[in-house]
Parts: C-alpha cells; structure tokens; sequence
C-alpha cells in the first residue's frame, strides 16, 4: 500500500488526474481463496482425463444465436458484444491449442441458421466474417436448423476426426420446423458431439440435447464465468470409442519464394512465395490446409509439435506445505527450484518424478504454458 | 501461420494503447537472460580457428557490461547449460554481494569454478548432453517471477550454444519455444560450434530474435554489440542478419530421416515414413488408408511415458 500512497502525492490534485476507475482496482489479499480453490478443481478434473486418449484433429462448427433475444442487456454492454468477443478470444485459443483441427462458424437468426465460413484452419478469417455479420441482429433463434446446418457438413468429415458442435444461445425458446429428436438421433448416430452454453436460463431441449450427444450444457453466471465455460472447451477432449484409429498421409512443403509471380491453388492469385504440395507441386498459401488439387493434408513439423504436450504432459505436482524448519530442505532446497524464490508459509509443489521443489507460480507457469518440468529435463535424460 | 500474426499484431495494439499514458518511460528496463554453454568436452576440443573457453568468457563479460551500461535498471541474469546440470548462476540464492559488474563477473566465476569442477557431475553422466531444454525452462520460469514483481520488463534471452542439438530434447524445446512465443520474448543465438543448430534456428525464427553462427569467431563480441545489444524496438532500424531458410520439415521416428511426405499416426500424432500396422508410440492397432471402417483392436492408450 505504501508505495500507492507515495504516488497518490505525486500526482497532486484530484482534477489533474484522469478517471479513476477504483472498482476495478479491487483484488483479493495474498490468500486468494477463490483462485485457489478454482484451481484445486481444475486440477481434479484435469488429472482424471490426463492419461485418456485425445481426439487431436477435432472439426468444430461455432452457432451463435444471432435473434433478438442476444440483444439483452444483462451483461454488460451487451449480451451481443460480450458473446462476439468470447468467441473471438475462444476462435484463437482454439486454434492455439489445437493446430491440426478445423472450424466453420454458423450464425443463428431469424429462425434461420447460415453458415458464414465453411470449415477451415484460418482463425482470422472467422473472426472477420464474424464481426462483419454480428452486426445484423433479427429474429428467433432456431436449434434444429443450427444443427442440421452442422450435421450437413460435420458427416462428410473424415472419421478419425472428433466432431463437435458449440453452440451459445441466448434464447428461452426455439422455432424448428420438425421433430428435433429425429435430428438428435442423427448426430448420435453420426457421432457428433454438442455442447451449448446459455446465456440466460436452463432449457430442457438444450439439456435433453446434449445429454444424448454425450455432450455438455452450462448457463453462464456472469461474464468472465461465460469466458470460462467457453474456454474450457478449447483443448483437446476425450476422444470417443467410435472415432477410428488410422494413418494419415500428410506433406511437410517448404516455403518457397519465386523470382515471378505465380498463381496460388487456393486464391486464384498470383503470388511470389507459397508452399508447394510435395505430392503435385501446386502452390497454397497457407499452413496448415488440404491440397486443393490432390487434397493431402499440408502442415509443417511445428503444428505438430504444438500439440505434443497434450499427448505427453507434465505429471501433476504434489501439493504440501512445507515443514517450518527450512534447514530439512537441503542446501539449494529451501528454493525454488525454477526460479531461486524463497519457498515460504505458501505451498511447496513436489515433482513427482524429479522431486523438485517449486513455488506456487512456478507451478501454474509450468502447467499452463510451458509443459516442461525443469527438474526432469535436467535430470539426465539418457538414464530413461 | 495465420493466428500468430493475429496474436502479435493484437500485441502492438495493446502496447500502444499501453504505452500513451506512460510517456517518459517509454523505453523499459529489459531482461536479459544469457545462456553459456558450458559443455567442457566440447570446450576441450577447438579447433585453430574458433574461440577457446577463456576468450568467450571475456567476450560474454563484456557484453554484459556493455548491456548494464544501456540503462542502469536493465536486469540480467546468467544461466549455465552444463551436462547433467543447468544452473542458474547469476541472481544467485543468496543476495548478490553488489551490483558492480565486476562483483557479477566474480560471483559467476566462482561458482562457475564450482559447478564445472564437480567431478561427480560429470561420472554421473556417460552422455555429453548439455541441458539444453532444461536451461531454456529456468530461464522461462525465471522470467515469468521477474514479470510478476515488474510488469514492464521487457525480457529476452540470448543463448550461446556450441554443443550439437540433442534429438531427445526436441519436444521440451519445441514447448519452451512456444511459450516464450506466446510470451513474446525473443530468443537470439549464438552458434559458437562448427555446426548450424536446427533447434535453436526454429527457436529464434518462431520468437523473431536473431540467429548467428559467426564466421570470424575472434570478433564474437563485435558480433554480439551489434546484433544482440539493440532491443527489439531499435532492431527496426537496422539491418540485421536474417535467416534466409529454416528447415520445417519433420523427420520420422522410425529411422529419423528428414521426410517431406509421411504418414501420421491419428491417435498420437507419430510420425512414420512407411505404413506401418501397430503405432510403436502409442500401441494402437492403425487402419490402413481405404480399409474397412470398424477397428480391429481397442487398446487404451498406455501411461505417458514422462
């Protein structure tokens, strides 16, 4: 606090200052109970799915129900505003931890449902069609014809992909042209997946439909709940047992850059650098993606890399406060081991396998986004 | 890569939105976080041309002084890539003594004498692998505590590396990699030996930092004020060395040959030259192309070999 006092003087007088949003400015003491305890349950989910095999290369239709009912101002500014950007920030996370999956937008309106981007591995380019179209609001929201829509495109997809629909709606009610449970016996029998995530109250034919999808149904609280809920489905799920088990011919093209122009396979324009197919040396522009001319599958080594972490995580660390001598440690011990930080009152995190010790952030910091245990690389990894 | 140009595009924005208010400190204290490598089998063995141990060392210190003297709360730190070991050296566990470049270069020798002469680190060990992978994650880890005490800080890293890549370490690289891409520190390099590094080229191609393999060693720390000393903002100025080609091919896990077309395993994304019946990573029986639909066996997948 003292150092916000010292600056407080520095800036003098009230009216030079701008606007000063204090409401903003609360947080919670260093205990942080409710992050703790958040992440104590993320944990245990997590540990029960970290040894399951994964469906990597996922194909994922987005429905964002467009009707009138999305123009509600319970969030704020606008239910409309606050689910466009979720799903933009969940469109790049998607794509961030899923580098070998696909994904094609639906929009909802109208009693209508549209496909605004067929499936592919662009994410800005569904993020602009998505801002461009949001704008146009009307109508009701319609269930069946968002996932016939879906179905339409998710059943010509090749089977050892997982197929997913996520869908957010913002309506109490839908305006379908038949029996919907017809449609819901066809997505089970095709093996798609449907979750929805509502924005306002739980409906029982968005619970009755993920329920026999073996998908899941949430109602967002509030906004950062609804960003959550929303991101919680970005990574790798479990895949099904009716997802086959196959190899996949892929090409690794390099990037090329040409003395003259030469049209792309994919934009019809020309271009000086490209990726050649490696099977029929066409031009795309663009990794990863399906050769337009002989549809092999293009990537490059990293994409693939990208995704390892999934298929070989960091274990769990065992969570436990330390004894009060410090002196039990060991010399460099009583430190974290990543980041020399004093290991104080909070709690030790122990590797498993290395037995190093680490502090809290170092914990998260390595679960989170770097996926590697310092202690295990250093620990010479020719004895395994 | 489409979404990362998004993503570091979405950055700038931020950052100017970020930078108005701030005005006069504009231009933020950095991190620099230096990784030797400090192999001694590899130091044993120079050839005529190239820089013996005692050179770079003398050329490492006095770049780090030079950076210290950019800016008087610029922070450094120095980390050992050592078989076996990698160590953080410098902000050591107990307090440093002083900030004086000279107390730095003392602190770093001694324990560098210490960490090098442990005979036992080195019996233990029959490879000569350095640590790569594991001095990449202290580094990040390091980094990550800095940011959280100072926001601001504008941290990269600058590897000097001599040893050969290690084919093992590929997935924990590729992980550090992405996270300090995600991250947005620079990763620059130094190649001190007589071969090109595929890892570390991918490391400072996917992270925008620079990399080096200089031709006239005895010059490194004329290399290194003029390509490594500049931020990234006062990059933008200058013409730097650019890497005309990175190798993204993958290689196969079957025999390790650098492939341009293969075959992926669906389940765990093996990579194999041929067609094979039963994935050797993951045990999973593998349909072949244009077969019946129904899998033959189910096996789960086996504990993650970590």
């Amino acid at each position: 606090m003292d150092s916000d006092d010292e600056k407080e003087e520095r800036r003098s007088y009230n009216w030079e200052k701008g606007i000063d949003k204090t409401w903003e400015n609360i947080g919670e003491d260093d205990s942080d109970l409710r992050a703790q305890e958040r992440k104590r349950k993320k944990r245990s989910t997590q540990k029960a799915i970290q040894n399951v095999r994964k469906g990597m290369t996922r194909y994922v239709f987005v429905v964002l129900d467009l009707s009138k009912s999305i123009l509600d101002k319970d969030m704020k500014p606008s239910r409309l505003t606050v689910a466009v950007k979720t799903v933009e920030a969940f469109i790049l996370d998607y794509f961030d931890q899923n580098p070998l999956s696909q994904m094609g937008v639906i929009v909802a309106r109208s009693s209508l449902a549209e496909k605004i981007t067929e499936l592919s591995g662009n994410p800005s380019k569904h993020i602009s069609t998505l801002t461009s179209t949001s704008t146009n609001v009307s109508g009701e929201f319609s269930l069946q014809n968002s996932l016939e829509v879906a179905r339409s495109t998710l059943c010509y997809v090749p089977a050892y992909g997982s197929r997913e629909i996520i869908i957010v709606s913002g309506s109490l009610s839908t305006c379908d042209p038949g029996d919907i449970f017809e449609t819901v016996e066809l997505l089970k029998k095709e093996g798609i997946k449907v979750h929805i995530i509502g924005l306002s109250a739980e409906v029982y034919v968005c619970r009755a439909v993920t329920e026999r999808t073996s998908g899941s149904y949430h109602v967002a609280l509030n906004e950062p709940h609804f960003r959550e809920l929303l991101l919680n489905l970005s990574p790798p799920p479990p895949s099904s047992s009716k997802t086959e088990t196959r190899l996949i011919k892929m090409g690794f093209p390099q990037r090329r850059a040409d003395i003259s122009p030469s049209l792309c396979a994919c934009h019809q324009q020309p271009k000086y650098g490209g990726y050649y197919c490696p099977q029929c040396q066409s031009k795309c522009c663009e990794l990863p993606t399906d050769c337009q001319v002989c549809g092999l599958t293009l990537i490059s080594s990293p994409h693939l890399a990208r995704s390892y972490h999934h298929l070989f995580p960091v274990p769990y660390f065992i969570e436990h406060v330390p004894p009060v001598a410090q002196k039990t440690f060991g010399r460099d011990e009583a430190a974290c081991l990543s980041c020399r930080v004093a290991l104080s009152q909070a709690a030790v995190y122990t590797c498993p396998q290395c037995k190093g010790n680490f502090c809290t952030e170092c914990d998260d910091y390595i679960h989170d986004s770097l996926h590697n245990c310092p202690g295990c690389e250093m620990q010479s990894r020719h004895n395994r | 890569m489409a979404w990362e140009a998004l993503r570091s595009n979405r950055k700038i924005e931020a950052d100017g939105a970020l930078s108005a208010p701030r005005g006069l400190t504009q231009d933020d204290t950095s991190l620099l976080v230096v990784l030797l490598d400090t192999n001694p089998y590899i130091w044993s063995q120079r050839k005529q041309k190239e820089l013996e141990w005692s050179s770079v060392l003398e050329h490492v210190f006095n770049f780090m002084s030079a950076y210290r003297l950019l800016k008087h709360e610029n922070r450094l730190a120095f980390i050992s890539v050592h078989p076996g070991e990698s160590k953080l050296l410098y902000p050591g566990s107990t307090d440093p003594t002083g900030t004086d470049m000279e107390d730095i270069k003392n602190e770093i020798v001694t324990q560098l004498n210490a960490h090098t002469r442990n005979e036992e680190l080195l019996k233990s060990n029959s490879g000569w692998s350095p640590m790569l992978s594991g001095a990449l994650s202290l580094a990040l880890c390091y980094i990550n505590r800095i940011q959280r005490e100072e926001p601001l800080i504008r941290p990269r890293i600058l590897v000097l590396h001599a040893s050969p890549d290690v084919s093992n370490q590929y997935i924990s690289i590729m992980n550090c990699i992405f996270s300090a891409q995600k991250k947005s520190i620079l990763i620059d390099t130094c190649i001190l030996g007589s071969n090109d590094s595929p890892f570390l080229q991918q490391a400072s191609h996917l992270t925008g930092g620079i990399y080096l393999k200089p031709s006239q060693q005895k010059a490194l720390l004329q290399y290194a004020l003029t390509c490594y000393l500049p931020d990234p903002f006062a990059r933008k100025f200058l013409s730097l060395p650019t890497l005309t080609r990175v190798d993204f091919r993958a290689s196969c896990f079957c025999h390790k040959e650098t492939i341009d077309m293969g075959f992926v395993c669906s389940v765990c994304l093996s990579i194999y030259c041929g067609i094979t019946l039963v994935c050797q990573t993951c045990g999973t029986r593998l349909l072949q192309m244009g077969t019946a639909k129904k899998p033959l066996v189910k096996k789960a997948l086996p504990a993650a070999p970590k």
